[in-house]
């Protein structure tokens, strides 16, 4: 099982000196080990990278109390998956300027990661990056929910992301109105 | 999710995410990625959505990596956004204008690129990044001064303009306000003789703190093959000196310093070879530029 053989790592891990040690073990909410390459956090997660920084990693184990064990692995799954991919271009900003990068599309690799999860993985995923500041994995998960959201009736919309309509007929032919370019194509 | 029967496997102490639970800031992650008709019509999936797509803080419209637009839905998506805060615009064809009526009057970060834009109009902007691709160059900076009278941060990037000859001394527009400016020039050889009327811009920024000037070639920076160096009067006669008669006359100028190292070389200079005569460049700049800055203001060399 992927997650024992996470928890025997940590466990290996611990008795190494910290000052060698080059991976955080992190603990989701419901107590679970992950083992995660520091170098692959510090530069994925603002958030792990200030904890890092700021020596207030555990090493029995970071309690990430927001994050349950399905989000948590997938998070540290991302993280070593992109350890292990060559530093792509898209991530480096080459340009000057005052503003910060703008968003690039997501690589292959991390089409498939995020293709494979279902709705509910998906959905704790993105919040699981946002929390702990992870802004391309944060871009990614967000590109994955648009492209299920694009070409899409409001109806198909409602469904498959369970959305209550409340608004009255009278209220929706208002925004029609109001927003018509939006309604019809050119 | 039944998780009783295995719980070292599938345990989740709390209950799934929903869509609309998300923070707001992650929905606008989402929601700024559909193309600009489908990110209006958000306002139709719940009360709760309504007014969501005209608050978003920060837009990008994104010609490859997110999806095609037009010039006429981005003026709408422009014209409802009043929170916008943060604006970017990349490899969308705007040919030529693009034109914002409504005042935007949170947004503090505007960046164009790659949209075959030459003409530019919006208000209250304090931060820009902008770039013009192949525009008559006297012409696109009044379009700036005109388009960003209140532009504080100004990156000004031009692909291969056309520098005209003739000064712009009787500009009675200023940016005045512009405090930190990048010029990004990349220049076809043929425009080298004209390369110093570039400073008529300049004149046009009296309280300048930091400038910074990247050319494309060396031959631009010494700007020693200006054939009109004769008109230049007082500014003296080594013609590079013009490059810096912008800072003879600039008030809230503390310091500059110049970097003659390729700065940005990859994107400036992409030809490889022996590279700029560096050490010129420096003996020239430094020569200059202690005759003219006004005592107090340092000068930095490297």
């Amino acid at each position: 099982m992927e997650v024992d053989k996470g928890k025997g790592e940590a466990e290996e891990t611990r008795k190494v000196a910290e000052a060698d040690r080059d991976t955080v073990t992190l603990k989701s909410s419901d107590g679970k080990l992950f083992e995660v390459s520091k170098e692959a956090a510090a530069r994925l997660s603002t958030v792990l990278a200030g904890m890092i920084a700021g020596g207030s990693i555990d090493d029995n184990g970071t309690d990430l109390k927001q994050i349950g064990s399905e989000a948590l692995e997938n998070v540290v799954d991302y993280c070593n998956k992109h350890a292990n991919s060559i530093p792509s271009a898209a991530l480096i900003s080459s340009s000057i300027s005052f503003n910060t990068a703008p968003f690039k599309e997501p690589e292959e690799w991390e089409r498939k990661f995020v293709d494979r999860l279902s709705h509910d993985a998906l959905f704790d995923l993105v919040e699981a990056a946002n929390f702990l500041g992870m802004e391309r994995l944060l871009d990614v998960t967000c590109h994955k929910i648009s492209e299920m959201m694009k070409g899409k009736s409001p109806d198909q919309i409602r469904e498959v992301f369970n959305i209550k309509n409340d608004y009255t007929k009278e209220e929706l032919e208002e925004i029609r109105q109001e927003l018509a370019w939006a309604f019809y194509d050119d | 999710m039944d998780n009783t029967g295995d719980e070292s496997i599938h345990g989740t102490s709390k209950p799934n995410v929903q869509f609309q639970d998300l923070p707001l800031d992650v929905l606008y992650t989402i929601l700024w990625k559909l193309p600009p008709k489908e990110f209006a019509r958000t306002s139709v999936l719940s009360t709760k959505w309504r007014r969501m797509w005209s608050m978003c803080p920060r837009l990008t419209f994104d010609g490859v990596a997110v999806c095609k637009c037009n010039r006429k839905d981005l003026e709408h998506i422009l014209s409802h956004c009043s929170s916008l805060v943060w604006l970017h615009i990349d490899k969308c064809n705007l040919y030529d204008c693009l034109t914002v009526d409504t005042p935007l009057s949170n947004l503090l970060y505007l960046h164009i690129e790659l949209c075959e834009l030459t003409r530019i109009k919006f208000h209250a902007l304090h931060s820009a990044n902008i770039q013009f691709h192949r525009p008559v160059f006297q012409r696109s900076v009044m379009s700036l001064l005109n388009g960003l009278p209140m532009v504080q941060n100004l990156t000004f990037h031009i692909w291969w303009p056309s520098l005209e000859k003739q000064w712009l001394l009787d500009n009675p527009l200023k940016f005045s306000h512009l405090r930190n400016l990048q010029l990004l020039l990349m220049l076809r050889p043929q425009e080298n003789d004209k390369v110093l009327y570039l400073v008529s811009f300049l004149r046009a920024t009296p309280f300048i703190e930091n400038l910074e000037v990247h050319f494309s070639g060396y031959a631009l920076w010494l700007a020693d093959v200006g054939p009109r160096r004769q008109d230049l009067g007082q500014w003296g006669k080594r013609t590079s000196r013009i490059n810096f008669a912008c800072v003879e006359n600039a008030p809230a100028l503390e310091g500059i310093s110049v970097n003659t190292k390729q700065l940005a070389s990859k994107e400036f200079w992409p030809y490889g070879g022996a590279g700029p005569p560096f050490e010129d460049a420096k003996r020239i700049a430094v020569t200059n530029l202690s005759a003219t800055l006004r005592e107090g203001v340092k000068l930095c060399v490297t």
